[in-house]
C-alpha cells in the first residue's frame, strides 16, 4: 500500500477558504484522522483527495501516482459517506457488485469477493436485502464493504459514524479500526468528534480555519497540545494566564506569575523570562484537598480555590473552581461532594501543565 | 355504544360515496348522453338508448342520419402528436432538468424564467403572433407546427418536474458510484436515471395528457388542416351533444388509464426504490 502525499493543497470557495496550503504525508497503512470543528477544511481536503472537488492549486500523490487531475473513477479510492449513500434501487449484492462489474471481474470471482467482504463486516447472508431493510449500523457496514470490495489503494471515511446512536458508534469505532489494521489499507478518517479521533487514529491532523494546526499521535496531541485551540478542542482543559518570571533547574522548569502573590511552577523546554504564557491543565490532573494537610503541603503547586458549581456525572463529580478570575474544571471520585462556596486546595504537578506561548492580540 | 372503529368506518364510507358522486356524477351524464338516441325534456332518463353514436364515432357504422363522423382520424392525429411531443420534451427536459438540479450555472433563475415566459402572457396574443410567423415560414396547418406549439406549452412543466426529480437524489449516491469506478455517463445511466425514473415518468405522462388535451394552440395553428380530438369535440359540441359526449369520454380514457398506471407503478417504484 502506498502512502498519500498532499503538497500545498489549496481550495477556496469564492472568498471563503476551504483549505489553505496544506502539506501532509499519510504513511503506508496508517489511519490518519482529520479533526477539527465544522468549516475547518477537513471535508474539503477529503473531497479533493477523492476527486470530488478540484483544488485551486497543489498536488496529490498516491505513492508515485499523481492523482491531482484524475477523475474520481480512475483514482482507485474507496469512499464511505456519513449518510451511507447506498443505492436504494439495488440489493446489498447489487451495491457491491457494481464496482466489480466495472472492473470486468468475472461473476464467479465477484461472488467470492462479495462473500468475503460481507463476512469481513459481519453481514454474511444479507446479499439479497435492500438497503431500506437494514438498520443504520448495517447500512454503514454495507457501505464499508462496498468501498473495500474494490480493493482500494486508499480508504476515505467522511464522518462515517455520525448518523449512528452513541452505543453503536463506539462499537463501530473498534470495528473500523480492527478492519483497517487487518487489511493494512491506508485510510483517512474525517471527524469532528475528538473522542473518536483519539480512539481510532494512528495519527491525528488538527485543522482550524483551513490550516494545519498540529499533527501527532493521539497521546502526543492530548498531552502536548501545540496551542490553545488544540488544548481546548481535545478533551477538557482549563486555562490560566501568566508571565514567566524565573527559569529553574537548568532551564527545565519555569516559575510563572499568575498575579500578585500567586506563582506556579511548570515544566518548560526553553523558558523565556518575561514571556506571556497560557497554562493548560486537564481536570484529571488536578488533585483536591479539603485542608492543608501534610500531603497537600508537599505539593509543588498548591492554590486556594472556591467551589462555584458541581455536577454529578455518575462515575465522577465535576467541579468548576474559581481562582481569582479563572475558572478551572476538576473531577474527583464520588465518595464526598463539595458544596458551592466551599474553599478547597487544588494541586497539580509541574510536568502536567502545558505551557503555551500567549497568542499575539 | 358504537365502537369507535365502526363509527369511523361508517364515516369513511359515507365520505367515499360522496366523493365518488362528486367525481363521477358529471361523467355519468356524459355516459348517458353518449348512448342517448332520444332524450327530451322533462324526461329524467333518455327515452331511447343505443350505441349508434359510438359505432359511428369509432368507424364501425356509417350513417348520414345522426350527423356524426368517425373520430378515428382525429384520434390517431392526437396520439401521434402527443407521442412526438413526449419524446421531444423528454429528450430536452431530462438533461436540462439534470443540469439545473446539479450544477451551479450562471443565470439559473433567468433560464427557469425563460421556460416560464410563454405562460406568463395571455395565450391568444402569443398564438396569434405565432400563427403569423408560422404562416410566413409555412408551418401553420401542419403537424410540425402543432407539435411546436405543444412543446411550448409542455416544456416548462417537464423541465420543472424533472429538475425536482433529480434534485431529490442525494449527490452522494452519484459520488459513491464515481468512487467505485463508474464514469459520469455510466453513473447517470445506472444510478441517477433509475432513481429519477418515477419522476420522469410522471412528467412524461403529464406531457402526454396535456398535449392530448391542448386546445387553444392547436385551434390557431392547426385548423383547418390538423384536426385533433379537442378540435372535433369543439366543432360538434354546439349541435350534437351525443357525439360530443363520445369524444369527451374518449379523451377521458387515457387520463384515467394513466392515473391508474402511475398510481400502481409510481408507488411500486418509490417503495421498491427509495425506501424509507
Amino acid at each position: 500500500m502506498p502512502g498519500l502525499y498532499l503538497k500545498n493543497l489549496t481550495k477556496r470557495f469564492g472568498k471563503a477558504v476551504g483549505v489553505l496550503d496544506l502539506s501532509l504525508e499519510i504513511r503506508d497503512g496508517e489511519l490518519m484522522t482529520l479533526l477539527g470543528p465544522s468549516g475547518c477544511g477537513k471535508t474539503t481536503t477529503l473531497r479533493c483527495v477523492a476527486g470530488l472537488l478540484k483544488p485551486d492549486s497543489g498536488e496529490i500523490y498516491l505513492g508515485e501516482r499523481r492523482l491531482t487531475d484524475l477523475p474520481p473513477e480512475r483514482r482507485g479510492i474507496g469512499l464511505v459517506f456519513q449518510n451511507y449513500a447506498l443505492w436504494p434501487h439495488m440489493t446489498v449484492y447489487g451495491n457491491l457488485v457494481f464496482g466489480l462489474q466495472l472492473r470486468g471481474i468475472s461473476s464467479a470471482e465477484s461472488k467470492q469477493r462479495i462473500d468475503n467482504a460481507l463476512a469481513l463486516v459481519r453481514l454474511s447472508g444479507l446479499q439479497e436485502r435492500y438497503p431500506r431493510q437494514l438498520s443504520g449500523g448495517q447500512q454503514q457496514r454495507v457501505a464499508l464493504a462496498r468501498a473495500l470490495v474494490i480493493e482500494p489503494r486508499l480508504l476515505l471515511l467522511d464522518e462515517p459514524l455520525s448518523n449512528l446512536d452513541a452505543q453503536l458508534r463506539e462499537e463501530m469505532r473498534f470495528e473500523i479500526r480492527e478492519l483497517q489494521k487487518k487489511l493494512g489499507v491506508t485510510a483517512i478518517y474525517v471527524t469532528h468528534d475528538q473522542a473518536e479521533a483519539l480512539a481510532l487514529s494512528d495519527r491525528i491532523t488538527i485543522l482550524h480555519q483551513g490550516k494545519l494546526v498540529q499533527i501527532g499521535s493521539p497521546s502526543d496531541i492530548y498531552t502536548h497540545p501545540g496551542n490553545r485551540f488544540v488544548a481546548g478542542f481535545i478533551g477538557l482543559t482549563s486555562f490560566l494566564e501568566g508571565v514567566i518570571v524565573q527559569a529553574e533547574e537548568g532551564g527545565q522548569f519555569a516559575l510563572v506569575q499568575l498575579g500578585e502573590g500567586l506563582t506556579i511552577r511548570a515544566h518548560a523546554a526553553e523558558p523565556k523570562i518575561g514571556q506571556r504564557v497560557t497554562l493548560a491543565v486537564r481536570p484529571e490532573h488536578i488533585r483536591l484537598y479539603l485542608e492543608r494537610t501534610a500531603e497537600a503541603m508537599a505539593e509543588t503547586n498548591l492554590l486556594a480555590a472556591t467551589v462555584v458549581q458541581s455536577a454529578y456525572l455518575g462515575n465522577a463529580l465535576d467541579y468548576r473552581l474559581q481562582i481569582r478570575d479563572w475558572i478551572l474544571r476538576a473531577q474527583t471520585s464520588t465518595d464526598r461532594r463539595l458544596e458551592p462556596g466551599q474553599t478547597v486546595w487544588l494541586a497539580f504537578s509541574p510536568d502536567q501543565v502545558t505551557l503555551i506561548p500567549a497568542e499575539p492580540g | 355504544m358504537i365502537p369507535r372503529t365502526v363509527f369511523t368506518k361508517t364515516l369513511e364510507t359515507i365520505l367515499l360515496v360522496v366523493l365518488c358522486f362528486v367525481v363521477f356524477a358529471p361523467m355519468l351524464g356524459l355516459a348517458l348522453w353518449s348512448i342517448a338516441i332520444r332524450w327530451y325534456w322533462p324526461h329524467v332518463l333518455p327515452q331511447d338508448i343505443g350505441l349508434d353514436y359510438w359505432k359511428q364515432a369509432l368507424g364501425i357504422e356509417r350513417s348520414l342520419a345522426i350527423g356524426a363522423v368517425s373520430i378515428t382520424d382525429a384520434f390517431n392525429t392526437s396520439v401521434v402528436i402527443a407521442l412526438i411531443v413526449v419524446v421531444i420534451v423528454m429528450v430536452i427536459a431530462t438533461p436540462v432538468g439534470y443540469v439545473l438540479a446539479r450544477y451551479k450555472i450562471p443565470f439559473k433563475a433567468l433560464i427557469m424564467l425563460l421556460f416560464l415566459m410563454p405562460q406568463a402572457f395571455p395565450q391568444q396574443p402569443v398564438f396569434v403572433n405565432l400563427l403569423l410567423t408560422f404562416n410566413r415560414i409555412g408551418l401553420s396547418g401542419k403537424i410540425p407546427g402543432v407539435v411546436l406549439v405543444h412543446l411550448m406549452v409542455c416544456l416548462v412543466f417537464a423541465v420543472w418536474i424533472s429538475s425536482a426529480a433529480f434534485k431529490s437524489i442525494p449527490p452522494e449516491l452519484e459520488q459513491a458510484a464515481r468512487s467505485v469506478g463508474a464514469s459520469g455517463f455510466r453513473t447517470f445511466v445506472r444510478i441517477t436515471l433509475p432513481l429519477a425514473a418515477p419522476g420522469l415518468l410522471a412528467s412524461a405522462v403529464f406531457v402526454f395528457l396535456t398535449s392530448l388535451d391542448e386546445f387553444t394552440g392547436t385551434f390557431f395553428i392547426g385548423l383547418p388542416f390538423v384536426t385533433t380530438l379537442p378540435m372535433l369535440l369543439y366543432s360538434s359540441s354546439g349541435y350534437n351533444a351525443q357525439f360530443a359526449s363520445v369524444i369527451a369520454i374518449v379523451l377521458l380514457i387515457p387520463s384515467i388509464l394513466f392515473m391508474v398506471i402511475i398510481e400502481r407503478f409510481l408507488k411500486g417504484a418509490y417503495v421498491g426504490g427509495m425506501g424509507a
